[in-house]
């Protein structure tokens, strides 16, 4: 083929390609939306809520057996702290909907005098296959994780980014509401 | 005059490789999309098991776009078909074969390393948990898989060496089955082309690729198996008689009412099935040694094979399903106002059939190389004809020599034909004599646009 044709094609391809490219890079990046403020967790769809219960219970009892560890190290911590006394928070705090490439996410984050003592993942992604596939895996990882370093930011589940992405920015805006990030 | 008639043929030439072009740029462009939307649907490559993902999910979509591609070459769309020309779809065919397979290996790979390490799972494991745990459309991704992995295994050339020719065939028709039953996968799973897709892209992406898969299939379905049957049970032909000549020559004729429709260039071939009982189940490529007239058409063949040599004992009457007229190699493809026809043996056959419609030649000198003069197919046909339309006949007869011509003959075919360089070369033969007489067209400085070769390769 004459020169000018193939670089006419090569550059038709290259550009499909980093328009694909490009498309993906801001659904994983800008897609993150807040979609709904502090609703109470009526606005779930019952068919993801029902698949998200058996993770929700199981991420309720590894909390649980965590609790009773981080507080004897908590209340060492809190010592040191002055600046803490002024408000420990306690309370329940519903993390907003966080939506993004690959579904909603939505955690309710339970806190004690300063301390997360559970999380609950209402919603992980979607009821795909593959959507619970990693949420089996990745929900009580992250989960395990938030519970240990006692924030938010933690690293995100090999193979779940999206997931940890999304329950990840809902556990913040929990965090936020009881104003310890 | 001259002059002329290059504008014409120019122009034509200039028109037929643009239409091959935009084919080439179609097949191209259509990849590049497929990817791209698999890269919108998302491609974290931030930790190790979403990379091996991400990679596995490209290397799936361009093995399906690799095969949608064989499967449309091997088609015979006509317009492809004149585009293409069915050697260089053949030899295309085995190319792609090795590198979709690649691809599919690769596919399975990652995505069984990607997938295991985020569930903590080794991975004969999670191979298993493929074929067993994830919905049937997986378990069928799984057997498509070890289908082709047998249909590759068997087309090494050391199983095709040892396997008859049916045998091996057959099992490469189970690339079907490895085709259709991994389809579902593609829609129902994964993150690309499924509901899993993200939300903008999702709809347009299952439509897009739904529409790739039905036209591949559908081109394959109306092109490859409709048509063929229609115009089968429409033609009628027949085997009308069979002459045997010297050292295993023949010569079958056969007649219909189909033979009208079939616009046959000299030198083109067809697909031929005899309906008899050893030979019905394939199909075999053979030259017409003269153009359809008087409603017959004439094969010339050597009893190479098993297969070949079936034809001696082919019965007048025997119903025949003929498809084609396929291949490149006639002057609807020429570049030059001269013509060069150079054939070994039953190569006569389509040269002969160029030779009957080389009316508008300035000049022609035809090159026939055998090892008897009674190898040559209707060499008395040829000898009229060359008389007919004024062209220089050369016969080299002897004991095969070190190059492409007799023993102690050593004349180039700069030496032989005085308008070399303004002439198009057809030739046909063995692999590797035409493959002497080329490079020897080449060394002569003759551009490679007007060398045309006719090989069956199958």
């Amino acid at each position: 083929m004459r020169a000018p044709r193939v670089v006419l094609i090569a550059a038709a391809s290259t550009s499909v390609l980093a328009a694909g490219w490009v498309a993906g890079e801001v659904a994983a990046n800008d897609g993150q939306e807040l979609i709904i403020d502090a609703a109470p967790s009526a606005t779930t769809d019952t068919a993801s809520q029902e698949t998200n219960e058996t993770t929700a219970a199981a991420s309720t009892q590894a909390a649980e057996s965590q609790a009773s560890e981080s507080q004897a190290a908590e209340t060492q911590a809190e010592q040191t702290q002055p600046a803490e006394t002024e408000a420990a928070p306690s309370g329940t705090f519903n993390g907003a909907v966080v939506n993004n490439a690959r579904g909603n996410f939505e955690a309710v984050v339970t806190v004690d005098q300063g301390v997360i003592t559970a999380v609950d993942v209402l919603q992980s992604g979607t009821s795909e296959r593959e959507s619970e596939r990693i949420n089996e895996m990745a929900v009580p990882q992250l989960v395990e994780r938030v519970l240990q370093a006692q924030t938010w930011d933690v690293e995100a589940v090999s193979g779940a980014s999206y997931t940890s992405d999304g329950l990840r920015a809902s556990i913040q805006d929990a965090l936020a509401q009881a104003g310890l990030a | 005059m001259s002059a002329m008639r290059q504008l014409v043929v120019d122009k034509a030439a200039r028109a037929d490789e643009a239409r091959r072009d935009t084919l080439v740029a179609l097949a191209w462009v259509t990849g590049s999309a497929s990817l791209g939307i698999v890269f919108a649907s998302g491609h974290p490559l931030d930790n190790v098991a979403d990379a091996l993902t991400t990679a596995g999910r490209v290397a799936g979509t361009v093995a399906a776009t690799l095969i949608m591609v064989q499967l449309i070459l091997i088609a015979r769309v006509p317009w492809v078909e004149r585009r293409v020309g069915h050697d260089k779809a053949t030899k295309l065919h085995g190319l792609l074969g090795k590198i979709g397979f690649i691809s599919l290996v690769l596919h399975a790979l990652m995505l069984i390393l990607g997938y295991g390490i985020r569930v903590n799972v080794g991975p004969t494991e999670q191979l298993w948990a493929f074929l067993t745990d994830y919905g049937p459309e997986m378990t069928f991704a799984v057997v498509a898989l070890a289908l082709f992995a047998v249909v590759v295994g068997t087309s090494l050339a050391a199983v095709r060496a040892k396997w008859p020719y049916e045998r091996w065939h057959n099992v490469h028709l189970l690339t079907y089955v490895a085709v259709l039953v991994a389809i579902p996968h593609q829609i129902e799973l994964g993150s690309s082309f499924s509901h899993a897709s993200i939300a903008p892209v999702e709809p347009f992406a299952r439509a897009y690729w739904a529409v790739l898969w039905f036209t591949t299939i559908a081109l394959f379905v109306a092109f490859r198996l409709i048509a063929p049957a229609v115009r089968a049970y429409r033609d009628g032909l027949e085997v009308v008689s069979v002459t045997p000549a010297a050292r295993g020559m023949m010569t079958v004729e056969i007649a219909g009412p189909g033979v009208e429709r079939i616009k046959a260039r000299g030198g083109q071939f067809m697909l031929w099935r005899f309906l008899s009982p050893g030979m019905w189940r394939n199909a075999h490529p053979y030259s017409l040694s003269a153009s359809p007239k008087r409603g017959v058409l004439r094969i010339s063949v050597k009893a190479v094979g098993e297969s070949s040599a079936a034809l001696a004992d082919l019965l007048p009457g025997t119903k025949v399903i003929a498809e084609g007229p396929l291949g490149r190699f006639s002057l609807d493809h020429q570049r030059a106002t001269s013509l060069v026809l150079v054939a070994a043996g039953s190569g006569t056959s389509p040269i002969l059939g160029l030779l009957h419609e080389a009316d508008d030649a300035d000049a022609i000198t035809v090159i026939i190389r055998a090892r008897s003069e009674d190898e040559i197919p209707h060499l008395d046909e040829l000898r009229a004809e060359c008389a007919a339309k004024g062209a220089v006949l050369h016969l080299m007869i002897g004991s095969r020599g070190l190059g492409w011509q007799s023993a102690g003959s050593s004349h180039s075919l700069a030496d032989l034909v005085p308008h070399l360089m303004e002439s198009d070369i057809f030739v046909c033969g063995p692999a590797l004599w035409s493959q002497a007489v080329l490079e020897d067209a080449l060394s002569s400085g003759v551009h490679r646009d007007r060398l045309h070769v006719e090989e069956f390769a199958l």
